[in-house]
């Protein structure tokens, strides 16, 4: 497990995947594995960290709280039909649910590895943490492993599932501009609605917007920039140090962790693969001047601003005329939200399936 | 056995999950045009 926290501390500084939360993870896990290590046990600080922060959520909702205030919705409000693709980018998550169940993972372990497809730190260790927290130490690596690696992963299967001609098409940013009004009561309509739909999403979805709040209100100024910068580092180091104690040799060195590696690359496909056959679908039924280009629909994943900056740039290369970033960014805002909606689902109706 | 009967459970929540987001979303969608009509922006009014 020292060699395990060593490749992690080596991805995050020398090839600089997700270095705020692998570092400390890689560090972490030296910390709980060294023998007779005090950082663990009954009274070890990782242990009461552990205690404290994740097995009652607390970390990855203060998380979704700094998150909440870096996101700007306003691209989503001049495209909001693109919220579909945070839907449909969605598919990841169940498709593996399925293939995790017939590898022989229980239903809530299946849904702890397929909330990896969330493209959403956050949100995979929520999940994880309520469901199946001996499996929290792989699926954090997974989730933030391959955020890390949607530029290498998505370009592929965008390729394969789309002709050139396809990769062409022009798609307007959107011209509507955002009244402050509708950008401060989005967030307190948001939460109010899908908290009386579904009341265990409040968690997740009611601290997200109450970060976007203090961000839009205008009158939170130094609340809001405290989210984004000093709580979002300061919970990012807990987390990851916190998380690898659970990394230990009998918890991560067994076949699971290579089942949840390579599940978690199913997810990320499937993912950028239900986003790109959504909008080739919808293209069926829309006019020839209002096509989507179904690179956008690969974009509906949470992975924000990357798998924008992807689509963008596959966009430019088969046309360098074509301006794919406002769209992209839409649908990447849009899998924001999708992704925090999917895990709530889940969290809501995976007990129902145990009963 | 087990393995198939988790599987069925898988699929059943996976319909009923891709439903519920679809559905959050168009409701969100819903609520950005109601919220575009009620509050326009500046240049909508003119």
């Amino acid at each position: 497990m020292i060699a395990v926290g060593l490749t992690l501390i080596y991805l995050a500084i020398a090839k600089n995947y997700e270095p705020t939360l692998l570092l400390p993870m890689g560090f972490g896990t030296l910390l709980a594995n060294i023998p007779l290590s005090s950082a663990v046990g009954p009274e070890g600080a990782l242990t009461v960290f552990f205690n404290a922060g994740i097995q009652n959520e607390v970390f990855p909702l203060l998380i979704f709280v700094a998150v909440g205030a870096m996101i700007d919705f306003s691209p989503l409000f001049k495209n909001p039909f693109l919220l579909l693709f945070g839907a449909a980018a969605q598919f990841g998550i169940f498709f593996t649910i399925g293939v995790a169940t017939l590898l022989g993972f229980d239903l809530q372990e299946a849904a702890s590895i397929g909330i990896i497809g969330a493209a959403d730190g956050p949100t995979s260790i929520y999940v994880a943490s309520k469901f199946a927290v001996n499996l929290l130490g792989p699926i954090s690596v997974a989730a933030y492993s391959y955020m890390a690696l949607v530029p290498i992963i998505q370009p592929p299967v965008v390729k394969a599932l789309t002709t050139v001609h396809e990769r062409r098409i022009h798609m307007s940013g959107g011209s509507k501009s955002v009244s402050k009004t509708t950008l401060i009561l989005f967030p307190i309509l948001v939460t109010i609605t899908a908290g009386f739909i579904a009341p265990s999403s409040v968690a997740l979805i009611g601290f997200l917007m109450f970060g976007n709040l203090i961000r839009e209100c205008g009158v939170l100024q130094k609340l809001s920039l405290a989210a984004q910068n000093e709580l979002a580092s300061l919970v990012t180091i807990l987390l990851g140090i916190t998380i690898a104690s659970t990394m230990t040799a009998e918890k991560f060195v067994n076949i699971q962790t290579l089942y949840i590696i390579a599940l978690g690359l199913v997810a990320f496909i499937m993912d950028t693969a239900g986003g790109v056959l959504f909008a080739k679908l919808m293209n069926m039924f829309l006019p020839a001047h209002m096509k989507i280009n179904p690179m956008v629909g690969a974009a509906g994943i949470s992975a924000f601003p990357m798998s924008a900056r992807v689509i963008h740039k596959m966009g430019q290369e088969a046309d360098p005329t074509n301006y794919l970033l406002m769209p992209a960014v839409s649908a990447n805002v849009a899998g924001q939200i999708g992704s925090v909606v999917a895990g709530g689902l889940i969290l809501s109706m995976v007990p129902y399936f145990l009963s | 056995m087990l393995t198939m009967f988790n599987f069925t459970k898988a699929l059943a929540l996976t319909g009923v999950c891709m439903a519920g987001i679809f559905f959050f979303m168009i409701v969100f969608w819903g609520i950005i045009v109601f919220l575009h009509k009620k509050f326009p922006g500046e240049d909508s009014k003119a």
